[in-house]
């Protein structure tokens, strides 16, 4: 389905082999490849601080169990895996410290208002709040598959879930956004 | 504002990866034409873009991120332990030492063809004689019956020696097998020699 898969997945493991032998540059470039899917992600899950902090430690933790990595796996896939984790994590933190508050449907208008500045378009803040609006696991099949054109059968990977899963869930949060924007007019 | 889904689900399955340009140009193609004919999918997609638009990517400092990560283990071979190069030395020479005692033990291509003479060869019988093919040709039978006399030359009679002497021309100089192949010498049953020789 996608054109590139196995041609990116190439490219990312010749990137690595060239990091291992010493190339510094490599890093770079793989950071370059993948920091902004991850970070847009990060911020679709809810996430609104330190992405920056979420999407380094993603790295360190990838490049530090990097000979565990398979090659034929997708890095890309790896990578989204290891920062849903993290955020997981943060959140458990955060609810044992009763810092954070778990994104829910009431809470959706006022969620993103931080962001009004950045995006001042009206429909985009109503696409937010539908997107904001969705359960966890639709918003992350939803998402991955929207902004990052992953497969249901990657998407179903970092999310742990099942391929036939996630395309039911896709399906649902897109019923579910138009729901909203069609009561939202 | 009211939207459709349209009745085509392959198609509405693949809209997200039209609008973010992940379909190979075959499908790509496939689902542009379809977009353009339907107003659901056309609403959809636009819906989609809309989404991914939505979304701001907060600045990254990649070189910030790249300073936090792991250096890779890499040894360089000067830095390599001495031990490590002392090993692999030793082993190359083991290796090398084994070639050359193999290489040595191998037999001479020329004591091939010797045959020991009826009597000397420990354990044969009486009446038979041993005859190795040999790298100098001819049949090991013919071999077997000319050189395994077990008496000197001028022991011989002379109806001997020109049997002998016929049997020599006779004899085909080319090789005909490696005699690294014939793994097992031939028994050659001695009385049967010059009965095989005369065919």
């Amino acid at each position: 389905m996608a054109p590139n898969s196995s041609d990116e997945r190439a490219v990312d493991a010749a990137l690595i082999e060239r990091w291992k032998a010493g190339d510094q540059a490599a890093a770079t470039a793989i950071v370059e490849r993948h920091a902004t899917a991850l970070a847009r992600f990060a911020a679709s899950t809810g996430e609104r601080e330190r992405i920056d902090e979420l999407v380094q430690d993603t790295f360190v933790r990838a490049f530090n169990s990097i000979h565990s990595f398979r090659s034929d796996a997708a890095l890309r896939t790896w990578l989204f895996t290891i920062l849903k984790r993290l955020v997981l994590d943060r959140r458990r933190a955060e609810r044992r410290q009763g810092v954070h508050v778990e994104l829910e449907p009431t809470h959706a208008v006022q969620s993103y208002n931080a962001l009004d500045s950045l995006v001042a378009d009206e429909t985009a803040q109503q696409v937010r709040n539908a997107v904001a609006a969705l359960l966890p696991m639709q918003r992350d099949v939803f998402m991955l598959r929207v902004t990052d054109g992953m497969a249901y059968s990657e998407i179903a990977t970092v999310v742990g879930s099942t391929e036939g899963a996630c395309r039911v869930h896709y399906h649902n949060a897109m019923r579910a956004i138009k729901e909203w924007l069609s009561d939202d007019a | 504002m009211t939207m459709r889904d349209c009745p085509d689900g392959a198609i509405r399955d693949l809209l997200p990866l039209y609008v973010s340009g992940k379909l190979v140009a075959t499908e790509q193609a496939r689902v542009a034409s379809h977009v353009a004919t339907c107003m659901d999918c056309a609403t959809e997609a636009e819906l989609l873009r809309t989404v991914a638009r939505a979304f701001p990517v907060p600045m990254l400092d990649v070189a910030s991120i790249v300073a936090k990560l792991p250096t890779p283990r890499v040894v360089p071979i000067h830095r390599q332990p001495l031990w490590r190069v002392a090993a692999s030395l030793a082993l190359f020479i083991a290796g090398t030492a084994t070639v050359l005692a193999v290489i040595g033990r191998q037999p001479d291509a020329a004591q091939v063809g010797l045959v020991q003479p009826v009597g000397t060869q420990t354990g044969a019988a009486p009446e038979t004689t041993l005859a190795v093919a040999t790298s100098t040709g001819g049949s090991p039978a013919a071999n077997g019956a000319l050189l395994s006399l077990g008496e000197e030359l001028s022991d011989l009679t002379d109806a001997q020696l020109e049997l002998l002497l016929g049997s020599l021309d006779g004899l085909d100089p080319r090789p005909q097998a490696d005699p690294m192949t014939i793994a097992t010498p031939i028994i050659q049953d001695r009385t049967q020699a010059p009965s095989r020789n005369n065919q």
